[in-house]
């Protein structure tokens, strides 16, 4: 994934409302009937955040019947948070450093 | 003395917290210094291979810190919040942010606990905005399946 699309990806996720249309549509699809419900906000306002959500390649919609269902597509998620490591890799890490920097200036008060 | 392996990190479920704890041969008032000296911070916090600056730090009630990752293929993360409440050898609170998903914004509190012989128990807890968020943070630690959420557990899984 390129940093445009890194860009349009972290972009989409920096708002709260956008983030709640990814949880619901984690649950199952969703219409724009369904997220207006949900999220009591106007049709064009939804759609609005449904566009930037399918630029950022984080949802599909397709058509049945009369409804335009939104669908959650995982594959950019997967790489924005790949992009940083996972919580645990992250903290382990920095205390096994932690240990080594204790380790050194107690060896130095020592020696001193 | 072994210490590596008592790193513990727990995410509960139906709550929005990431629990951690890990025991260092450190004093309180070391385990202090290594959080609060900038200087000291900026050796050890971040993973292996990856750069770290520090922007902006100020470690007393109401000061804010700043500061960035570069991972060995050139790419940044920025971080940063503020602390409240005085740093002690007890532990200090702090806001965080993730200037890559701005707005979200942890609560996180820090102890330290003595446990004699030089030793102390560093325990931590991240407060997230919401159960969903923290479980997509915490993917890996997040225990059991929730009813009606298994299409979210999909999700986690594909990650």
């Amino acid at each position: 994934m390129n940093d445009d699309q890194l860009d349009l990806v972290f972009g989409a996720l920096a708002d709260r409302t956008r983030r709640g249309i990814l949880a619901r549509l984690a649950e199952t699809d969703a219409n724009v009937g369904d997220l207006t419900a949900l999220f009591t906000m106007s049709q064009p306002a939804i759609s609005k955040h449904l566009k930037v959500l399918e630029q950022a390649g984080l949802i599909s919609r397709n058509r049945q019947g009369t409804m335009r269902l939104s669908h959650l597509q995982a594959e950019p998620l997967k790489h924005a948070t790949g992009w940083l490591v996972d919580y645990r890799t992250y903290w382990s890490e920095s205390y096994d450093r932690l240990d080594e920097l204790f380790a050194s200036l107690n060896n130095t008060n020592k020696e001193q | 003395m072994n210490t590596t392996d008592t790193l513990k990190i727990t995410a509960p479920e139906g709550t929005q917290n990431i629990e951690m704890s890990r025991e260092f041969d450190a004093t309180r008032e070391q385990l202090l210094a290594a959080h609060m000296d900038p200087e000291l911070f900026a050796k050890w916090v971040g993973p292996k291979g990856y750069e770290m600056t520090i922007t902006q730090f100020e470690p007393r009630h109401g000061g804010a810190y700043a500061f960035e990752h570069r991972n060995p293929e050139g790419n940044d993360f920025a971080f940063r919040g503020v602390f409240h409440g005085e740093p002690t050898v007890e532990g200090f609170n702090q806001t965080f942010e993730f200037l890559g998903a701005p707005g979200e914004i942890f609560f996180e509190q820090f102890w330290f606990e003595d446990l004699g012989n030089g030793r102390t128990l560093l325990r931590a807890r991240s407060t997230v905005s919401s159960v969903e968020i923290r479980d997509a943070m915490a993917k890996d630690m997040v225990s059991g399946v929730v009813e009606g959420y298994e299409k979210l557990d999909e999700l986690l899984a594909s990650i």
